[in-house]
């Protein structure tokens, strides 16, 4: 029997997975409780659809569901979770192609390398904030779940790599210029408020 | 790069940045899905059974038939009329008439199915 939600915080994925596969299907709310809100947003972010982000979301735990018995346990479970959750999120994107800012090379090699020097103390953190989302929006689907699941998933290189496959070298080097490009891009969007 | 995320100022703006709302009744919509999907495969996994024991059964009556035909074990028809010699147990002669065989041989097969359908389902319980 499934415990009651003020139990929630004790039990790990992994006892909820292996009551699931007894049959105790009850168990997956528990599971839907902990992982619906990031994986919803993070495939918001990705797809920039709020309906599309439902289905799609709705899609991924149904999947997780049905290839629960597939997994091993060799990685965490919200690692596997995530990986369903990106490679919809990008494959539902492929199907709607959609144009993406594109950003001149050498004008990314002006960008300072930390990422403290690029933002002016003339605008407030929720303005900041604003900048960001909207230089999200202009990122390729690919460079937005990996710099999403790197900073708001709070994941690690590896954990990123895992979900992503692509190598953990790889990860750093795509993370390094999707940051310097969401500088640029924040860069030039206070330009343009300043003029 | 910077590696220590807590120093970066973009950690900083992305922890500002907040969760989106789930739409009304998603965690509902989605248990519903998945029980639905809970009851399709106890369905796929019963209709699945019942194949198995046809199939398993049509198996056994083919390999009965091909045994009769080739095996030399006939089917003591003449045996059976005189049901009462059939049945007593303590006809010795039975040991050596081709209903014996024939007992025998069913009751082979019938052990070698039990067994096969012990292993069959000990190995679906694991995986």
């Amino acid at each position: 029997m499934c415990v009651y939600i003020f139990d929630m915080e004790k039990i790990s994925d992994s006892d909820y997975i292996e009551k699931i596969r007894k049959g105790e299907t009850k168990c997956f709310s528990f599971l839907l409780e902990r992982y619906s809100v990031p994986v919803f947003s993070l495939i918001v972010k990705i797809v920039g659809s709020r309906e599309d982000a439902e289905e799609l979301t709705q899609d991924v735990f149904v999947k997780a569901f049905r290839s629960l018995s597939s997994f091993r346990g060799e990685s965490k479970f919200s690692t596997w979770i995530y990986r369903i959750a990106y490679n919809m999120a990008i494959s539902a994107t492929r199907k709607k192609k959609k144009e993406f800012t594109a950003i001149d090379e050498t004008m990314m090699l002006n960008v300072p390398d930390e990422s403290e020097e690029i933002l002016s103390e003339k605008i407030t953190s929720e303005e900041q904030i604003s900048y960001l989302e909207r230089a999200l929006e202009q990122l390729p689907p690919k460079d937005k779940g990996l710099i999403l699941l790197y900073y708001k998933e709070s994941k690690s290189m590896e954990e990123v790599a895992a979900i992503t496959g692509l190598t953990v070298t790889n990860v750093k080097t795509r993370i390094f210029r999707v940051r310097k490009k969401l500088q640029l891009l924040i860069k030039m969007m206070e330009e343009k408020k300043d003029e | 790069m910077n590696e220590d995320k807590r120093k970066d100022m973009m950690y900083g703006l992305f922890a500002g940045m907040s969760n989106e709302s789930l739409p009304e009744g998603f965690n509902e919509k989605v248990m519903l899905k998945v029980r639905k999907e809970a009851k399709q495969r106890k369905m796929r996994y019963r209709y699945l059974n019942i194949l198995g024991y046809i199939s398993g059964a049509i198996a056994v009556i083919a390999l009965c038939l091909f045994a009769l035909r080739y095996t030399g074990v006939s089917f003591p028809v003449n045996e059976y009329r005189d049901f009462v010699s059939f049945v007593s147990p303590f006809q010795m002669d039975m040991f050596n008439s081709p209903s014996f065989l024939f007992s025998l041989y069913i009751g082979g097969l019938a052990l070698i199915l039990l067994i096969t359908d012990l292993m069959i389902r000990r190995h679906m319980e694991k995986a």
